[in-house]
């Protein structure tokens, strides 16, 4: 028996005050005398009401991580909560300090209540040295208000002293993010609780007696409402990552309607990330939605052999407009996420002098922000998502190819048996001598080749894993250079920018000249660690992991499709 | 969990109304608050609605291998329990001298306590005992109430001159002026000359009030049955200063502390 909480719904369903019902049903309770089995007195009834906001990460940070964190209003402020999830072992990180009761929750006073909180607004002190290192750039986000309102009878004893509350309140359930979004359907919810028995500490027996008493008159035991039931209730799924949903994929399933699937998925993607990059809620919402455009414009590419008719080069020709629109705004957050490291090691006074610079990324930011939210919220650009998903729906025969209809495990293993074999090709065919662009193409055709194979990995179930493990490898060494490059122009052209428009003196070009330099040392670093990753990503063990994988299944589309047009 | 104890070593000063407000407002900022009843007096309990009674005495409290968990009971109020008093508090004394460390064994035994409570109040039996330097040993800091009369300051430099060589471990001291009646040219005085001088009082000052003592009457903190009173708001404002005070004693940013030479300056200028 839960000792902390009981909940009961008594036979009558009649509202009204906790007394009043008391007095209805069991006319010898509370009265202290009339029954001896109930020799507890009604105290004063009264009447409460509370504010609960829970507050996690858009991806659900704390959550994984076994916290809960919570903000409450007490007294005329508001307090916040840090504990451990029911039947969670919480990470125990509180910046290496000291070894502490995994098990401990914290509590502190907050000046004011936000809506959300990043990293940096969040009040120094024991909760915030645990929360920072786990949500790093992402923004704390009220997920779950909970508005409840109710009416409170103690059972006193002879001493006039509260042994049992009894509580009967209503809860208001709302999802902000949804309701933010006008989404309305959903996002609100009301629920009545059962009348709960509420345990005074020290006086355990007295709620025995107290259920015991309820039970042999009649009353039904009812659940109590847990966090987990009041999310349940918003038909939210914590702990569930957004940006990192897996499909589910039947090897033998006809391609055509696979990839329409991947592309509904990305598309979810997209959509539970709009909202995010319109409020700016924290920068890696726009990461995920110009993920998930990229996702989708690499495999409307790499599937075209599905697809026929003009409306999906529409499509195409559309979601890259889309992705431009996200372009500068995504171009500027990394560079103000970056200055920081990439000054480090870098002379006081060039440090100093790189401040106006940073002062500048961000009002400029915000103004390219600005604009993308304008266009973002264009007919064009809504009509776009609505249009993608009517047309995805729809899947009329029409639209599609023979190939369509062969099993997605055999047109998706053609597609990355060919684009392997190309950047195994290419890879070779480097030397420390030869010229950036060709390690750009190895680049852009390995992010084709990771895209593909995450988003049809359900159709390799298994050993896919450690393919995309040995590709990461070498995607993150072309990554990295690829990006020392694109920052170099980037700061360059905004150093340029900040002294045209008199926001920081000519010395700042001095300072990113410095800074410029650094980029270019490490560049020039991954294209001399190149050669050492691609030749860890093309060992005789991992093409034969790759070979072993997609080599028979692609050979079985190329029958499959050559048997299809003579057909 | 911060630990506090209102403390003086005169009695009469207000400790008991002192902790058992605080502890409630403590409570009602969301704080899940402990207060031991230390006197064995046991008005807190009173107070509290709750029988000075421990099973077992003060005896085996403090011999538990366990945690004093199962001698702690829940308030009227929530996140707001307490440790009742028990008569043999009276021979504390005796228990600790038996013990090894007499001076460590009160912080021993509230030890466990640190993860279920946010802060821990002590209200203390006016006297300097053994069972006081346990107390010193065991809390953060030590709220001192101080009536602005000129027997009250000299306790108050008394126990400054004490704690002055106490070395590591020692205690904040904060004391306050209680039971202030601004109609009485004493308490006006000594009021002011604290004011003035860098004596390190906290800034409020509980007035004298018979609300306060109605305490008694009402069995329960003045915030509950009248808390829009004077006397229920000093006592926010006495919490919020004081966890400013010990917080910041914790994060090893105290505020100026008292010092006896300024209280015997203000003592003997009263004098003349």
């Amino acid at each position: 028996m839960n000792l902390e909480s009981l909940a009961f719904s008594p036979p009558s369903s009649e509202t009204g005050s906790i007394g009043s019902r008391l007095a209805e049903a069991l006319p010898g309770a509370g009265n202290a005398t009339g029954d001896r089995n109930f020799p507890w007195a009604a105290g004063k009834e009264t009447k409460f009401a509370q504010q609960r906001v829970y507050l996690d990460s858009f991806d659900w940070r704390l959550w994984r991580a076994g916290w809960i964190l919570e903000t409450v209003q007490a007294g005329n402020g508001w307090q916040w909560r840090l504990f451990p999830r029911p039947g969670a072992s919480p990470s125990s990180s509180n910046g290496g300090k000291k070894k502490e009761n995994p098990y401990q929750e914290f509590r502190g006073r907050l000046n004011s209540s936000r809506k959300q909180y990043a990293a940096e607004h969040l009040p120094d002190g024991p909760i915030a040295d645990r929360i920072r290192p786990l949500i790093g750039i992402r923004a704390l986000l009220p997920r779950l208000e909970l508005d409840i309102q109710g009416r409170e009878l103690p059972l006193v004893d002879g001493r006039q002293k509260t042994v049992v509350r009894l509580r009967q309140q209503r809860r208001h359930l709302r999802n902000p993010l949804w309701a933010a979004a006008a989404e309305q359907a959903g996002a609100e919810v009301t629920l009545e609780d059962p009348l709960l028995l509420k345990s005074v500490r020290g006086f355990e027996k007295p709620l025995r007696q107290v259920a015991a008493y309820f039970t042999e008159n009649g009353w039904q035991t009812q659940p109590t409402s847990t966090l987990l039931s009041d999310f349940e209730a918003l038909e939210l799924e914590p702990g569930q990552d957004p940006a990192r949903y897996v499909l589910t994929i039947d090897p033998e399933a006809p391609a055509g309607q696979v990839t329409r699937d991947v592309f509904l998925t990305l598309l979810d993607n997209m959509e539970s990330c709009l909202d995010g990059c319109l409020a700016g809620w924290d920068t890696e919402f726009l990461h995920d939605f110009r993920v998930a455009i990229r996702r989708t414009r690499s495999i409307q590419g790499q599937m075209r052999l599905l697809f026929q008719g003009p409306t999906y080069d529409r499509f195409r020709q559309s979601f890259r407009w889309l992705g431009g629109l996200t372009g500068p705004t995504r171009d500027l957050d990394v560079l103000h996420l970056k200055l920081a490291g990439y000054q480090a090691g870098l002379p006081v006074a060039v440090q100093q002098s790189l401040g106006d610079l940073d002062r500048y990324l961000e009002r400029h930011e915000a103004q390219v922000r600005r604009k993308m939210v304008r266009s973002l919220r264009t007919q064009r650009a809504q009509r776009l998502l609505l249009d993608w998903r009517t047309w995805l729906l729809a899947g009329t025969e029409s639209q599609q190819t023979v190939a369509a209809e062969v099993p997605v495990s055999q047109i998706a293993a053609a597609r990355i048996w060919k684009i392997y074999r190309r950047v195994l090709k290419k890879g070779k065919a480097l030397t420390p001598q030869s010229p950036a662009e060709g390690l750009h193409e190895v680049r852009l055709d390995c992010k084709k080749l990771r895209y593909l194979m995450e988003m049809y990995r359900g159709a390799f179930p298994g050993s896919i894993r450690r393919c995309i493990r040995v590709l990461k490898g070498l995607q993150d060494n072309l990554g990295d250079f690829n990006d020392y490059e694109v920052h170099q122009v980037l700061f360059r052209a905004e150093a340029l920018q900040a002294v045209e428009k008199k926001a920081a003196s000519e010395q700042i070009l001095l300072a990113v000249g410095r800074l410029l330099e650094v980029l270019d040392q490490r560049q020039q670093g991954e294209r001399e660690a190149f050669a050492g990753r691609f030749r860890e990503f093309a060992t005789d063990d991992h093409q034969r992991w790759f070979r072993d994988l997609f080599r028979r299944p692609a050979k079985q589309a190329e029958k499959a499709l050559e048997a299809a047009h003579r057909a | 969990m911060h630990s506090l104890a209102v403390y003086s070593i005169k009695g009469g000063v207000g400790k008991t109304a002192t902790a058992v407000n605080l502890a409630y407002v403590g409570a009602s900022l969301g704080y899940r608050v402990l207060l031991w009843d230390l006197d064995p007096q046991g008005a807190t309990s009173y107070y509290l609605r709750v029988k000075a009674k421990v099973k077992g005495g003060g005896r085996r409290m403090l011999q538990a291998k366990s945690s004093l968990d199962r001698w702690i009971l829940g308030s009227d109020f929530d996140g707001f329990d307490l440790l009742p008093a028990d008569f043999s508090y009276r021979h504390l004394d005796l228990v600790l001298q038996e013990s090894k460390q007499p001076r460590q064994k009160l912080a021993e035994v509230l030890e466990p306590l640190t993860s279920q409570y946010d802060w821990l109040l002590l209200d203390c039996a006016p006297s300097i005992s053994l069972v006081s330097e346990g107390v010193f040993e065991a809390v953060d800091a030590l709220l001192v109430p101080t009536i602005p009369t000129t027997l009250s300051l000299r306790t108050l430099e008394q126990l400054l001159k004490h704690l002055k060589d106490w070395g590591r471990g020692r205690p904040q001291v904060l004391p306050f002026l209680s039971m202030l009646e601004r109609r009485k040219s004493l308490h006006r005085k000594v009021a002011e000359a604290v004011a003035r001088s860098e004596a390190g009082f906290l800034q409020t000052a509980i007035p004298f009030s018979a609300l306060v003592e109605a305490m008694g009457k009402h069995r329960s903190p003045v915030a509950a049955y009248s808390p829009r009173c004077g006397p229920a708001a000093c006592f926010r404002k006495l919490w919020a200063e004081m966890e400013t005070a010990v917080t910041a004693g914790a994060d090893g940013h105290a505020l100026q502390e008292p010092k006896a030479k300024v209280i015997a300056e203000i003592h003997k200028a009263l004098q003349n």
